[in-house]
């Protein structure tokens, strides 16, 4: 792809798979292939919109770069100041000082964070361990990033209860900001918010994008929400990348089936209401066994006898555009 | 709209909850009209008594919540008009419209759905309930419905265990559920939100041939603009337990009049119009339903209140044709009339 020097993260043929266990024996029956074969770079400063419904692995990918679990296979490879952490084979040891680089922030807001600490102690949890900042300068600390999300540092003593939704998760990115991390995993952070509240928390990851030179892996099912915030976009379907390219690509000329399909099962506002014309029929594959060839092929529209037989690997059709589909260069898929 | 048939009327309707923390006014003065094969979409975000309004239609409202004042006035049952409001909430009149007449489909279909029972033998209960079909009639039309809410194989899904079953197709059955005892409306509470979004287009559209197959009415609550704005013909936008805005769909969504309908709208970030300048945001947060507040409850976020919005509340008022919004300013500008 491109010259590796603006590359932040480079993901190279990462597997994950969990083991089935049955029985009384507890024998491996099969694997779920949560991640299966995912190569992708994040350049500094940019972000990267992951999407795909929910079981196609986009989650345990966002665990897998921040270790919080060990991949089966792969590399996954952190660029930092010249140098290359191989994250993949890092010990627990060597862990600690990486995980400085990397922060997550998550989806629900009332579940991660502790109702029994106040926010300073949740802002202040990770200077702490990391020993950041010694105890004089902590209150300071969190004071400033609170009000750099927008929160009123005058709270700091409070618990989690007396926020709102969209308060909570302002502090679920204070924390995730403690460490000035260089890249941020975003996993559905604005799902289980309300409407308006979603767009004053995307409007603050865009802000601190700017102000700090943060890089993004933004996890999400919403298309309308991956477009906003993207810069490149990663479409997954059952442990597999389909299709990678820059936002505008993936949405005016998509060039996999299931991209296309997703574009047009996202309802949208309009005055008027849109007819149904195509709408994808049957399941999400079972990762635990999946059907033979491409994937998608049961669901596809367009599927020939070869997408049963022969699998796919992503391939580059143009610069920077990724696809993975046996007759990506022959449809005419349709865009936005 | 008015062309027509009346099916229920909710006038003025109040739902308060009375917890030790205080009195939660979860719905406020709600008047909306169902009319007979029409979809309503109620669009609010959460707290803002959606939910709440649709278990008062039902009569399910949970404990300490009751209905404290208006009128739920049905015209599906026989002939003659009955205030579901007035009924006895475990009495015979209302089980002969719950369920039966009027039916309710929930976000979640697994908490809708009993894990012990065959998928069958939990649409046949709904079944004994309200009609006296045998055992082999209720199998056949089992099968027949699943099959009418596009569940392949219903002759073996039948038989199966809700576990079994993907989430699509578990909502599917909670529809099935809900259409066998062929209701006059269908209340569908955020149905398609646990879903992935091929799955929601899937059960929008098979919503929408339900409506035009079975001439049912539907009242559609969602908290997503767009989903709305694929299924009504009319929204109701609720704010704080009271509708703030209510219109023919395809006019709220093109051209909103409420300054939170606006602020909504604008907050979205719209597929297809891409631009990475800041999204215009309502400010603060969704409303503590425990605070009273005086005057207009949305003009601690409003951008364009008035004096008379910190001491007043608005009611609905008729503006254009169709139109009606809760808000001085706007009825002051366009000179709305009672």
């Amino acid at each position: 792809m491109n010259e590796p020097n603006d590359t932040l993260l480079s993901v190279e043929r990462l597997k994950k798979h969990f083991p089935i266990k049955k029985g009384l024996m507890r024998r491996i029956t099969g694997y779920v292939r949560a991640v299966d074969d995912v190569s992708f770079r994040i350049r500094k400063g940019e972000t990267l919109g992951l999407v795909g419904e929910s079981g196609c692995g986009k989650s345990t990918i966002g665990k897998l770069v921040l270790r919080a679990m060990k991949p089966t296979a792969g590399r996954i490879m952190f660029h930092l100041d010249g140098r290359e952490v191989p994250v993949h084979e890092l010990s627990d040891a060597e862990l600690r000082p990486f995980r400085k680089h990397a922060q997550l922030i998550f989806q629900d807001p009332y579940a991660s964070l502790n109702p029994r600490m106040t926010v300073r102690e949740i802002i202040g949890e990770p200077i702490l361990v990391n020993r950041d900042h010694d105890s004089e300068d902590m209150d300071q600390r969190v004071a400033e990033l609170m009000e750099l999300v927008g929160l009123d540092s005058r709270y700091l003593k409070r618990y989690p209860h007396a926020f709102s939704g969209g308060q909570r998760q302002r502090i679920g990115v204070a924390r995730a900001l403690a460490l000035n991390p260089d890249l941020i995993i975003a996993d559905e952070p604005v799902s289980a918010l309300d409407v308006s509240i979603q767009a004053q928390i995307l409007n603050l990851l865009h802000d601190i994008q700017q102000d700090l030179n943060l890089t993004y892996l933004f996890i999400s099912h919403d298309l309308s929400v991956v477009e906003y915030i993207s810069d490149r976009v990663a479409v997954m379907y059952v442990g597999k990348l389909v299709e990678v390219a820059d936002n505008e690509d993936i949405f005016r000329r998509p060039k996999h089936p299931y991209t296309e399909a997703l574009l047009v099962a996202v309802p949208r506002i309009s005055g008027e209401r849109k007819a149904h014309a195509y709408t994808l029929s049957g399941n999400v594959a079972d990762p635990a066994n999946p059907p033979s060839g491409c994937y998608f092929h049961p669901r596809c529209r367009y599927a020939k006898d070869v997408c049963q037989t022969k699998s796919v690997s992503l391939e580059e059709i143009s610069p920077g555009h990724q696809v993975a589909c046996h007759l990506a260069s022959e449809l005419e898929l349709k865009g936005l | 709209m008015s062309a027509k048939p009346l099916l229920l009327e909710i006038k003025n309707l109040d739902v308060n909850f009375y917890l030790d923390e205080g009195t939660v006014e979860a719905v406020q003065d709600v008047s909306l009209d169902i009319y007979q094969d029409y979809a309503l979409g109620i669009v609010g975000e959460s707290g803002c008594g959606k939910s709440v309004l649709s278990q008062a239609i039902m009569r399910i409202v949970p404990r300490p919540g009751e209905i404290t004042g208006g009128e739920l006035v049905y015209h599906g049952h026989n002939s003659h008009p009955v205030d579901i409001a007035k009924l006895d909430g475990t009495g015979k009149a209302i089980r002969a419209i719950r369920g039966n007449e009027i039916a309710l489909i929930l976000q979640e279909p697994m908490a809708a759905l009993s894990p012990l029972y065959t998928v069958g033998n939990q649409i046949r209960d709904a079944l004994f309930q309200h009609t006296s079909m045998s055992r082999n009639e209720a199998r056949d039309y089992i099968i027949e419905l699943l099959d009418q809410v596009g569940i392949p194989q219903p002759e073996t899904r039948i038989d199966q265990y809700p576990f079994e079953l993907s989430g699509g197709l578990r909502q599917r059955v909670v529809i099935a559920m809900a259409i066998a005892c062929k209701p006059k409306l269908l209340i569908a509470d955020e149905p398609t939100t646990a879903l992935d979004v091929t799955i929601q287009a899937q059960i929008l559209k098979l919503f929408q041939e339900l409506k035009d197959s079975l001439e049912i009415s539907i009242i559609f609550i969602s908290h997503d603009l767009a989903v709305i704005s694929e299924i009504a013909d009319e929204v109701a936008v609720m704010y704080n337990g009271r509708v703030v805005e209510k219109g023919p769909a395809s006019k709220v969504f093109a051209e909103p009049l409420h300054p939170y309908t606006v602020g909504l709208l604008k907050s979205v970030p719209k597929l297809g119009v891409k631009s990475r300048e800041r999204l215009t945001v309502i400010e603060g947060s969704v409303p503590d339903p425990f605070m009273k507040y005086k005057g207009c409850a949305f003009h601690p976020r409003c951008s364009i209140r008035e004096e008379v919005c910190t001491v007043q509340c608005p009611t609905l008022k008729t503006l254009e044709q169709e139109r009606e919004v809760a808000c001085f300013p706007i009825q002051g500008n366009t000179g709305g009339t009672e």
